[in-house]
Protein backbone atom coordinates (compact mmCIF):
# COMPACT_ATOMS: atom_id res chain seq x y z
CA UNK A 1 0.00 0.00 0.00
CA UNK A 2 1.03 3.61 -0.48
CA UNK A 3 1.19 5.36 2.87
CA UNK A 4 2.05 8.78 4.22
CA UNK A 5 3.55 9.45 7.64
CA UNK A 6 2.97 13.13 8.50
CA UNK A 7 4.24 14.48 11.79
CA UNK A 8 5.11 17.57 13.72
CA UNK A 9 7.93 17.32 16.25
CA UNK A 10 9.05 20.07 18.59
CA UNK A 11 11.85 18.40 20.53
CA UNK A 12 12.57 15.33 18.39
CA UNK A 13 10.56 12.78 20.44
CA UNK A 14 7.63 12.56 18.02
CA UNK A 15 10.12 12.41 15.15
CA UNK A 16 11.61 9.25 16.67
CA UNK A 17 8.13 7.72 16.95
CA UNK A 18 7.38 8.70 13.33
CA UNK A 19 10.67 7.13 12.22
CA UNK A 20 9.86 3.91 14.09
CA UNK A 21 6.45 3.73 12.39
CA UNK A 22 8.01 4.55 9.03
CA UNK A 23 10.68 1.86 9.39
CA UNK A 24 8.15 -0.77 10.46
CA UNK A 25 5.81 0.01 7.56
CA UNK A 26 8.69 -0.07 5.07
CA UNK A 27 9.86 -3.39 6.58
CA UNK A 28 6.38 -4.73 5.87
CA UNK A 29 6.75 -3.83 2.22
CA UNK A 30 4.70 -0.64 1.98
CA UNK A 31 5.68 2.41 -0.05
CA UNK A 32 5.90 5.09 2.60
CA UNK A 33 6.42 8.82 2.12
CA UNK A 34 7.18 11.22 4.95
CA UNK A 35 5.83 14.71 5.49
CA UNK A 36 7.35 16.85 8.21
CA UNK A 37 4.90 19.50 9.36
CA UNK A 38 6.76 22.72 10.08
CA UNK A 39 5.26 25.76 11.80
CA UNK A 40 5.57 29.01 9.89
CA UNK A 41 7.06 30.75 12.92
CA UNK A 42 9.02 29.30 15.84
CA UNK A 43 7.60 30.76 19.04
CA UNK A 44 9.59 31.32 22.22
CA UNK A 45 9.34 28.63 24.89
CA UNK A 46 7.42 30.95 27.20
CA UNK A 47 4.83 31.95 24.61
CA UNK A 48 4.36 28.36 23.52
CA UNK A 49 3.76 27.16 27.07
CA UNK A 50 1.66 30.14 28.11
CA UNK A 51 -0.88 29.52 25.37
CA UNK A 52 -1.94 26.31 27.07
CA UNK A 53 -2.42 27.78 30.54
CA UNK A 54 -6.07 28.87 30.10
CA UNK A 55 -6.99 25.25 29.42
CA UNK A 56 -5.42 23.78 32.55
CA UNK A 57 -8.36 24.38 34.93
CA UNK A 58 -10.80 22.71 32.55
CA UNK A 59 -8.43 19.80 31.95
CA UNK A 60 -7.96 19.34 35.69
CA UNK A 61 -11.73 19.24 36.19
CA UNK A 62 -11.95 16.65 33.40
CA UNK A 63 -9.90 14.28 35.56
CA UNK A 64 -12.55 14.27 38.26
CA UNK A 65 -15.77 14.43 36.29
CA UNK A 66 -16.76 12.44 33.24
CA UNK A 67 -19.54 14.89 32.49
CA UNK A 68 -17.07 17.76 32.50
CA UNK A 69 -14.62 15.77 30.34
CA UNK A 70 -17.35 15.28 27.73
CA UNK A 71 -18.20 18.97 27.93
CA UNK A 72 -14.52 19.91 27.61
CA UNK A 73 -13.92 17.69 24.57
CA UNK A 74 -17.10 18.95 22.94
CA UNK A 75 -16.66 22.65 23.51
CA UNK A 76 -13.01 23.62 23.78
CA UNK A 77 -11.52 25.70 21.02
CA UNK A 78 -8.65 23.99 19.31
CA UNK A 79 -5.81 26.43 18.74
CA UNK A 80 -4.06 26.23 15.38
CA UNK A 81 -1.04 27.91 13.91
CA UNK A 82 0.20 28.53 10.40
CA UNK A 83 2.36 25.85 8.86
CA UNK A 84 4.85 25.97 6.02
CA UNK A 85 3.99 24.77 2.54
CA UNK A 86 3.44 21.00 2.45
CA UNK A 87 5.17 18.49 0.20
CA UNK A 88 1.87 16.61 -0.14
CA UNK A 89 -1.01 19.11 0.24
CA UNK A 90 -3.28 16.59 -1.49
CA UNK A 91 -3.24 13.14 0.08
CA UNK A 92 -5.70 11.48 -2.26
CA UNK A 93 -2.91 9.36 -3.83
CA UNK A 94 -2.24 7.59 -0.51
CA UNK A 95 -4.11 4.54 0.77
CA UNK A 96 -3.37 5.18 4.44
CA UNK A 97 -2.28 8.27 6.34
CA UNK A 98 -0.50 8.35 9.71
CA UNK A 99 -0.64 11.72 11.44
CA UNK A 100 1.10 12.58 14.68
CA UNK A 101 2.47 15.21 16.98
CA UNK A 102 3.03 15.95 20.64
CA UNK A 103 0.12 16.51 23.00
CA UNK A 104 -0.01 20.16 24.03
CA UNK A 105 -2.91 20.07 26.47
CA UNK A 106 -4.81 19.26 23.28
CA UNK A 107 -3.74 18.57 19.70
CA UNK A 108 -0.52 20.43 18.93
CA UNK A 109 -1.36 23.53 16.95
CA UNK A 110 0.51 22.70 13.71
CA UNK A 111 -1.12 19.23 13.60
CA UNK A 112 -4.56 20.78 14.08
CA UNK A 113 -3.91 23.11 11.14
CA UNK A 114 -2.54 20.26 9.04
CA UNK A 115 -5.71 18.22 9.52
CA UNK A 116 -7.83 21.27 8.72
CA UNK A 117 -6.06 22.03 5.45
CA UNK A 118 -4.98 18.80 3.74
CA UNK A 119 -7.02 17.93 0.69
CA UNK A 120 -8.37 14.56 -0.32
CA UNK A 121 -8.92 13.29 3.22
CA UNK A 122 -12.54 12.22 2.70
CA UNK A 123 -12.94 8.45 2.79
CA UNK A 124 -9.36 7.84 3.95
CA UNK A 125 -8.23 5.58 6.79
CA UNK A 126 -6.11 7.52 9.25
CA UNK A 127 -3.80 6.40 12.04
CA UNK A 128 -2.97 8.85 14.82
CA UNK A 129 0.16 8.83 16.95
CA UNK A 130 1.38 11.13 19.66
CA UNK A 131 3.88 11.67 22.42
CA UNK A 132 3.23 13.19 25.83
CA UNK A 133 5.13 13.88 29.01
CA UNK A 134 3.51 11.52 31.46
CA UNK A 135 2.52 7.88 31.57
CA UNK A 136 -0.43 6.76 29.39
CA UNK A 137 -3.15 8.03 31.72
CA UNK A 138 -6.48 7.01 30.20
CA UNK A 139 -8.19 10.39 30.40
CA UNK A 140 -5.53 13.06 30.87
CA UNK A 141 -3.17 11.86 28.17
CA UNK A 142 -4.96 9.48 25.82
CA UNK A 143 -8.58 10.61 25.60
CA UNK A 144 -7.87 14.32 25.67
CA UNK A 145 -5.83 14.07 22.50
CA UNK A 146 -7.31 11.19 20.57
CA UNK A 147 -10.98 12.03 21.10
CA UNK A 148 -10.75 15.51 19.55
CA UNK A 149 -8.57 14.08 16.77
CA UNK A 150 -11.06 11.30 16.07
CA UNK A 151 -13.96 13.76 16.12
CA UNK A 152 -12.28 16.10 13.63
CA UNK A 153 -11.19 13.27 11.33
CA UNK A 154 -14.70 11.78 11.30
CA UNK A 155 -16.31 15.17 10.70
CA UNK A 156 -14.12 15.50 7.63
CA UNK A 157 -15.47 12.20 6.30
CA UNK A 158 -12.42 10.05 7.11
CA UNK A 159 -11.99 7.25 9.61
CA UNK A 160 -9.48 6.89 12.44
CA UNK A 161 -8.47 3.24 12.49
CA UNK A 162 -5.34 3.11 14.64
CA UNK A 163 -3.67 5.00 17.45
CA UNK A 164 -0.45 4.78 19.37
CA UNK A 165 1.02 7.00 22.06
CA UNK A 166 4.26 6.87 23.98
CA UNK A 167 5.79 8.98 26.70
CA UNK A 168 8.57 11.40 25.89
CA UNK A 169 9.36 11.99 29.59
CA UNK A 170 9.51 15.68 28.75
CA UNK A 171 7.16 18.49 29.68
CA UNK A 172 7.74 22.02 28.42
CA UNK A 173 6.25 23.63 31.54
CA UNK A 174 8.38 21.49 33.87
CA UNK A 175 5.61 19.26 35.24
CA UNK A 176 7.63 16.04 34.95
CA UNK A 177 7.97 15.52 38.75
CA UNK A 178 4.16 15.39 38.92
CA UNK A 179 3.99 12.91 36.05
CA UNK A 180 6.70 10.71 37.58
CA UNK A 181 4.70 10.62 40.79
CA UNK A 182 1.49 9.86 38.88
CA UNK A 183 3.23 7.04 37.04
CA UNK A 184 4.44 5.49 40.30
CA UNK A 185 1.02 5.84 41.92
CA UNK A 186 -1.12 4.72 38.99
CA UNK A 187 1.07 2.13 37.24
CA UNK A 188 3.68 1.31 39.92
CA UNK A 189 6.26 1.81 37.18
CA UNK A 190 8.55 4.67 36.13
CA UNK A 191 7.63 6.88 33.19
CA UNK A 192 10.60 5.46 31.24
CA UNK A 193 8.67 2.17 31.00
CA UNK A 194 6.28 3.91 28.60
CA UNK A 195 8.83 5.46 26.26
CA UNK A 196 9.44 4.40 22.67
CA UNK A 197 12.42 2.20 23.53
CA UNK A 198 10.40 0.25 26.12
CA UNK A 199 8.40 -2.91 25.55
CA UNK A 200 5.26 -0.75 25.76
CA UNK A 201 6.50 1.54 22.99
CA UNK A 202 7.71 -1.24 20.68
CA UNK A 203 4.47 -3.21 21.03
CA UNK A 204 2.50 -0.03 20.50
CA UNK A 205 4.22 0.61 17.17
CA UNK A 206 3.69 -3.00 16.04
CA UNK A 207 0.00 -2.94 16.98
CA UNK A 208 -0.41 0.43 15.28
CA UNK A 209 1.09 -0.92 12.05
CA UNK A 210 -1.11 -4.03 12.29
CA UNK A 211 -4.21 -1.86 12.58
CA UNK A 212 -3.30 0.65 9.91
CA UNK A 213 -2.55 -1.97 7.25
CA UNK A 214 -5.85 -3.84 7.75
CA UNK B 1 3.48 36.60 11.33
CA UNK B 2 1.97 33.27 12.26
CA UNK B 3 -1.43 33.46 13.79
CA UNK B 4 -3.57 31.17 15.83
CA UNK B 5 -7.17 30.61 15.05
CA UNK B 6 -10.53 30.31 16.74
CA UNK B 7 -9.55 30.41 20.39
CA UNK B 8 -11.10 33.81 21.02
CA UNK B 9 -14.61 33.29 19.70
CA UNK B 10 -17.05 35.49 21.62
CA UNK B 11 -20.19 34.74 19.67
CA UNK B 12 -21.06 32.01 17.22
CA UNK B 13 -23.74 32.54 14.65
CA UNK B 14 -24.96 29.50 12.76
CA UNK B 15 -22.41 26.82 11.92
CA UNK B 16 -22.25 24.95 8.63
CA UNK B 17 -23.18 21.31 9.08
CA UNK B 18 -20.38 18.77 8.64
CA UNK B 19 -21.95 17.63 5.36
CA UNK B 20 -21.97 21.23 4.13
CA UNK B 21 -18.33 21.60 5.14
CA UNK B 22 -17.45 18.39 3.33
CA UNK B 23 -19.25 19.65 0.23
CA UNK B 24 -17.41 22.95 0.52
CA UNK B 25 -14.12 21.06 0.78
CA UNK B 26 -15.08 18.94 -2.24
CA UNK B 27 -15.82 22.06 -4.28
CA UNK B 28 -12.51 23.72 -3.42
CA UNK B 29 -10.52 20.53 -3.99
CA UNK B 30 -12.00 20.42 -7.47
CA UNK B 31 -11.28 24.11 -8.09
CA UNK B 32 -7.68 23.80 -6.94
CA UNK B 33 -7.08 20.63 -8.96
CA UNK B 34 -8.83 21.59 -12.20
CA UNK B 35 -9.59 25.30 -12.02
CA UNK B 36 -13.34 24.65 -12.06
CA UNK B 37 -16.00 23.80 -9.48
CA UNK B 38 -17.91 20.53 -9.81
CA UNK B 39 -21.45 20.40 -11.17
CA UNK B 40 -24.26 19.80 -8.70
CA UNK B 41 -24.78 16.33 -10.18
CA UNK B 42 -21.14 15.46 -9.46
CA UNK B 43 -21.59 16.52 -5.82
CA UNK B 44 -24.76 14.45 -5.58
CA UNK B 45 -22.92 11.39 -6.92
CA UNK B 46 -19.82 11.88 -4.79
CA UNK B 47 -21.76 12.17 -1.54
CA UNK B 48 -24.59 9.81 -2.30
CA UNK B 49 -27.09 12.49 -1.25
CA UNK B 50 -30.30 13.65 -2.86
CA UNK B 51 -30.14 16.76 -5.03
CA UNK B 52 -32.41 18.46 -2.48
CA UNK B 53 -29.87 17.85 0.31
CA UNK B 54 -27.00 19.15 -1.80
CA UNK B 55 -29.05 22.21 -2.78
CA UNK B 56 -29.73 22.91 0.92
CA UNK B 57 -26.00 22.82 1.63
CA UNK B 58 -25.26 25.07 -1.35
CA UNK B 59 -27.96 27.45 -0.13
CA UNK B 60 -26.16 27.67 3.23
CA UNK B 61 -22.80 28.14 1.51
CA UNK B 62 -24.32 30.90 -0.57
CA UNK B 63 -25.66 32.62 2.55
CA UNK B 64 -22.22 32.25 4.13
CA UNK B 65 -20.71 34.16 1.13
CA UNK B 66 -18.69 31.10 0.16
CA UNK B 67 -20.28 30.26 -3.20
CA UNK B 68 -22.71 31.96 -5.56
CA UNK B 69 -25.05 30.04 -7.83
CA UNK B 70 -25.77 30.91 -11.42
CA UNK B 71 -29.10 32.67 -12.03
CA UNK B 72 -31.17 33.89 -14.96
CA UNK B 73 -29.77 37.43 -14.79
CA UNK B 74 -26.21 36.19 -15.40
CA UNK B 75 -26.86 33.15 -17.60
CA UNK B 76 -26.16 34.92 -20.88
CA UNK B 77 -23.75 37.74 -20.03
CA UNK B 78 -21.23 38.69 -22.67
CA UNK B 79 -19.27 41.08 -20.50
CA UNK B 80 -17.85 40.31 -17.10
CA UNK B 81 -16.88 43.22 -14.86
CA UNK B 82 -16.56 45.56 -17.81
CA UNK B 83 -14.51 43.22 -20.03
CA UNK B 84 -15.71 41.01 -22.84
CA UNK B 85 -15.66 37.34 -21.87
CA UNK B 86 -13.09 35.19 -23.74
CA UNK B 87 -14.55 33.44 -26.80
CA UNK B 88 -14.06 30.01 -25.23
CA UNK B 89 -15.60 30.99 -21.87
CA UNK B 90 -18.41 28.64 -20.86
CA UNK B 91 -20.81 30.09 -18.33
CA UNK B 92 -22.27 27.69 -15.74
CA UNK B 93 -25.87 26.69 -16.25
CA UNK B 94 -28.56 28.13 -13.99
CA UNK B 95 -28.33 26.56 -10.52
CA UNK B 96 -24.69 25.54 -10.93
CA UNK B 97 -21.79 27.11 -9.06
CA UNK B 98 -20.83 30.47 -10.54
CA UNK B 99 -18.34 31.59 -7.91
CA UNK B 100 -16.46 29.54 -5.34
CA UNK B 101 -15.05 32.64 -3.76
CA UNK B 102 -12.41 33.89 -4.49
CA UNK B 103 -12.49 31.80 -7.69
CA UNK B 104 -14.81 32.14 -10.67
CA UNK B 105 -16.09 28.99 -12.34
CA UNK B 106 -15.50 30.25 -15.89
CA UNK B 107 -12.77 31.88 -17.93
CA UNK B 108 -12.47 35.62 -17.48
CA UNK B 109 -9.87 38.36 -17.45
CA UNK B 110 -8.74 37.80 -13.81
CA UNK B 111 -6.14 35.11 -14.49
CA UNK B 112 -4.38 33.47 -11.54
CA UNK B 113 -0.84 32.12 -11.93
CA UNK B 114 0.86 29.75 -9.49
CA UNK B 115 4.38 28.50 -10.24
CA UNK B 116 3.92 29.68 -13.83
CA UNK B 117 0.79 27.57 -14.21
CA UNK B 118 -2.53 29.21 -15.01
CA UNK B 119 -5.77 27.32 -14.71
CA UNK B 120 -7.65 29.42 -12.18
CA UNK B 121 -9.75 32.56 -12.63
CA UNK B 122 -10.39 35.15 -9.97
CA UNK B 123 -13.86 36.16 -8.95
CA UNK B 124 -13.35 39.89 -8.43
CA UNK B 125 -10.63 42.48 -7.82
CA UNK B 126 -11.48 42.69 -4.13
CA UNK B 127 -11.14 38.94 -3.46
CA UNK B 128 -8.09 38.66 -5.73
CA UNK B 129 -5.96 40.43 -3.14
CA UNK B 130 -6.08 37.45 -0.74
CA UNK B 131 -6.47 34.58 -3.20
CA UNK B 132 -2.97 33.35 -2.25
CA UNK B 133 -4.41 31.85 0.96
CA UNK B 134 -5.40 28.90 -1.20
CA UNK B 135 -1.84 28.14 -2.29
CA UNK B 136 0.11 28.07 1.00
CA UNK B 137 3.79 28.92 0.72
CA UNK B 138 3.53 29.79 -2.96
CA UNK B 139 3.81 33.09 -4.78
CA UNK B 140 0.52 33.77 -6.51
CA UNK B 141 0.20 36.28 -9.36
CA UNK B 142 -3.12 37.69 -10.49
CA UNK B 143 -3.02 39.32 -13.93
CA UNK B 144 -5.99 41.37 -14.99
CA UNK B 145 -7.03 44.49 -16.88
CA UNK B 146 -7.61 48.04 -15.67
CA UNK B 147 -11.18 49.17 -16.30
CA UNK B 148 -10.26 52.74 -17.25
CA UNK B 149 -7.27 52.27 -19.58
CA UNK B 150 -7.34 48.58 -20.49
CA UNK B 151 -3.70 48.24 -19.43
CA UNK B 152 -2.41 45.07 -17.79
CA UNK B 153 -2.29 45.01 -14.02
CA UNK B 154 -0.59 42.53 -11.73
CA UNK B 155 -1.00 41.61 -8.07
CA UNK B 156 1.51 39.36 -6.33
CA UNK B 157 0.68 37.71 -3.01
CA UNK B 158 1.81 34.94 -0.72
CA UNK B 159 -0.10 33.30 2.14
CA UNK B 160 -2.77 35.98 1.91
CA UNK B 161 -0.32 38.87 2.15
CA UNK B 162 0.15 41.36 -0.63
CA UNK B 163 3.79 41.35 -1.79
CA UNK B 164 3.64 43.72 -4.74
CA UNK B 165 1.36 45.19 -7.38
CA UNK B 166 1.71 47.10 -10.64
CA UNK B 167 1.06 49.81 -11.58
CA UNK B 168 1.90 51.42 -8.24
CA UNK B 169 -1.05 53.77 -8.71
CA UNK B 170 -3.46 50.78 -8.86
CA UNK B 171 -6.84 51.25 -7.19
CA UNK B 172 -9.68 48.83 -6.54
CA UNK B 173 -13.26 49.94 -6.92
CA UNK B 174 -15.72 48.15 -4.64
CA UNK B 175 -18.92 48.78 -6.50
CA UNK B 176 -21.78 47.88 -4.20
CA UNK B 177 -22.21 48.69 -0.51
CA UNK B 178 -23.36 45.78 1.65
CA UNK B 179 -26.80 47.25 2.11
CA UNK B 180 -27.55 46.93 -1.63
CA UNK B 181 -26.31 43.37 -2.02
CA UNK B 182 -29.52 41.44 -1.63
CA UNK B 183 -32.29 43.97 -1.76
CA UNK B 184 -31.69 45.79 -5.06
CA UNK B 185 -34.80 45.61 -7.22
CA UNK B 186 -34.49 42.88 -9.81
CA UNK B 187 -31.60 41.25 -7.93
CA UNK B 188 -33.29 40.22 -4.69
CA UNK B 189 -31.37 37.34 -3.12
CA UNK B 190 -28.82 37.42 -5.97
CA UNK B 191 -25.33 36.62 -4.61
CA UNK B 192 -23.55 37.27 -7.91
CA UNK B 193 -24.84 40.82 -8.13
CA UNK B 194 -22.68 42.24 -5.25
CA UNK B 195 -19.45 41.78 -7.22
CA UNK B 196 -20.67 42.75 -10.68
CA UNK B 197 -19.24 46.24 -10.53
CA UNK B 198 -15.89 45.66 -8.84
CA UNK B 199 -13.12 46.99 -11.05
CA UNK B 200 -9.41 47.63 -11.15
CA UNK B 201 -8.43 51.21 -11.99
CA UNK B 202 -4.96 52.14 -13.15
CA UNK B 203 -4.98 55.28 -11.01
CA UNK B 204 -7.14 57.46 -8.82
CA UNK B 205 -7.29 60.06 -11.61
CA UNK B 206 -8.59 57.44 -14.02
CA UNK B 207 -11.23 56.49 -11.47
CA UNK B 208 -12.29 60.11 -10.95
CA UNK B 209 -12.65 60.61 -14.67
CA UNK B 210 -14.76 57.46 -14.98
CA UNK B 211 -16.84 58.40 -11.97
CA UNK B 212 -17.64 61.95 -13.08
CA UNK B 213 -21.21 62.13 -14.23
CA UNK B 214 -22.08 58.73 -12.79
CA UNK B 215 -24.13 59.80 -9.83
CA UNK B 216 -25.85 56.42 -9.65
CA UNK B 217 -22.59 54.67 -8.68
CA UNK B 218 -22.52 53.97 -4.96
CA UNK B 219 -19.17 52.22 -4.64
CA UNK B 220 -15.92 53.39 -3.11
CA UNK B 221 -12.30 53.22 -4.13
CA UNK B 222 -9.54 51.65 -2.05
CA UNK B 223 -5.83 50.99 -2.42
CA UNK B 224 -4.83 47.33 -2.84
CA UNK B 225 -3.08 47.52 0.55
CA UNK B 226 -6.29 48.65 2.28
CA UNK B 227 -8.37 45.92 0.67
CA UNK B 228 -5.76 43.28 1.42
CA UNK B 229 -5.55 44.39 5.05
CA UNK B 230 -9.32 44.35 5.39
CA UNK B 231 -9.84 40.98 3.75
CA UNK B 232 -7.03 39.30 5.62
CA UNK B 233 -9.00 39.91 8.79
CA UNK B 234 -12.10 38.16 7.43
CA UNK B 235 -10.59 35.67 4.99
CA UNK B 236 -7.83 34.28 7.17
CA UNK B 237 -8.10 30.50 7.23
CA UNK B 238 -10.43 30.34 4.22
CA UNK B 239 -8.76 27.09 3.10
CA UNK B 240 -9.58 25.39 6.44
CA UNK B 241 -12.29 22.75 6.82
CA UNK B 242 -14.06 24.64 9.62
CA UNK B 243 -13.81 28.08 8.04
CA UNK B 244 -16.65 30.50 8.02
CA UNK B 245 -16.46 34.26 7.98
CA UNK B 246 -15.35 35.80 11.25
CA UNK B 247 -15.37 39.28 12.65
CA UNK B 248 -12.26 39.91 14.77
CA UNK B 249 -13.46 42.74 16.98
CA UNK B 250 -10.17 44.20 18.23
CA UNK B 251 -8.39 43.83 14.89
CA UNK B 252 -11.22 45.62 13.12
CA UNK B 253 -11.22 48.40 15.71
CA UNK B 254 -7.44 48.82 15.47
CA UNK B 255 -7.50 48.83 11.68
CA UNK B 256 -10.66 50.92 11.35
CA UNK B 257 -8.82 54.03 10.20
CA UNK B 258 -6.24 52.34 7.96
CA UNK B 259 -8.77 50.30 5.99
CA UNK B 260 -11.36 53.05 5.70
CA UNK B 261 -14.05 51.76 8.07
CA UNK B 262 -13.77 55.10 9.84
CA UNK B 263 -12.80 58.18 7.84
CA UNK B 264 -11.74 61.60 9.01
CA UNK B 265 -13.95 64.40 7.76
CA UNK B 266 -13.73 67.95 9.08
CA UNK B 267 -11.32 66.64 11.76
CA UNK B 268 -14.00 64.25 12.99
CA UNK B 269 -13.96 60.45 12.79
CA UNK B 270 -17.00 59.45 10.74
CA UNK B 271 -18.00 55.81 10.27
CA UNK B 272 -18.01 54.90 6.59
CA UNK B 273 -21.64 54.26 5.51
CA UNK B 274 -20.32 51.73 2.99
CA UNK B 275 -19.46 49.40 5.88
CA UNK B 276 -22.22 50.52 8.23
CA UNK B 277 -24.71 49.15 5.74
CA UNK B 278 -23.52 45.66 6.70
CA UNK B 279 -26.26 45.72 9.34
CA UNK B 280 -28.84 45.97 6.55
CA UNK B 281 -27.16 43.10 4.74
CA UNK B 282 -27.50 40.90 7.84
CA UNK B 283 -31.18 41.80 8.05
CA UNK B 284 -31.63 41.07 4.33
CA UNK B 285 -30.03 37.66 4.77
CA UNK B 286 -32.84 36.64 7.09
CA UNK B 287 -35.42 38.33 4.88
CA UNK B 288 -34.41 36.20 1.89
CA UNK B 289 -34.26 32.95 3.84
CA UNK B 290 -30.56 32.70 4.55
CA UNK B 291 -28.88 32.07 7.89
CA UNK B 292 -26.10 34.21 9.30
CA UNK B 293 -22.88 32.19 9.29
CA UNK B 294 -20.49 34.38 11.23
CA UNK B 295 -18.19 34.09 14.25
CA UNK B 296 -17.44 37.19 16.30
CA UNK B 297 -13.97 36.89 17.77
CA UNK B 298 -12.13 39.00 20.30
CA UNK B 299 -9.21 39.36 17.87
Amino acid sequence: MKMLVAYFSNTGNTEKLAEAIHEELVRRGHAVEVEKIRPAIAYSWLREVARDFPRYPSITLSLFSNAWKRHHVRTYNQVEEDIQALKYPDISEFDRICVGGPKWAQMSYPVARYLQTIRGIRGKKIGAFCTFGGPPLAVFEIELIFEPMRTLIERMGAQMVAQVCVSSAYHAAGLMPLFRMASRMRFKRPVTDFMLASEYGKNGVLNFCDEIEK
Amino acid sequence: MARKYSDTVLFRGNRFSDTTKQIKRFIYESVLATGYAPKVKEIVDAFNLSEQQVRESLHDLEGGIIVALQNEQHAHIEEFMGQKLPDDAVLPEVGEIYYARPFANFKNHHRVFVDGEQKWYGECPVECTTISYFFPGKEVIVRSIAHDTGEAIEIIGKDGELLDYTPRSLRIYWGRPFGTWLSTKGHEGDFIFPCDKNYFFSSEDGYKEWRSGRSDEKGQIFTPVMINHLLRMYNYGHERFDYQYHFPLLKVMLAAFTVGIIRIKMFLPIPNPFFLSMAKFFRDLRKYGYKLFLDVKLW
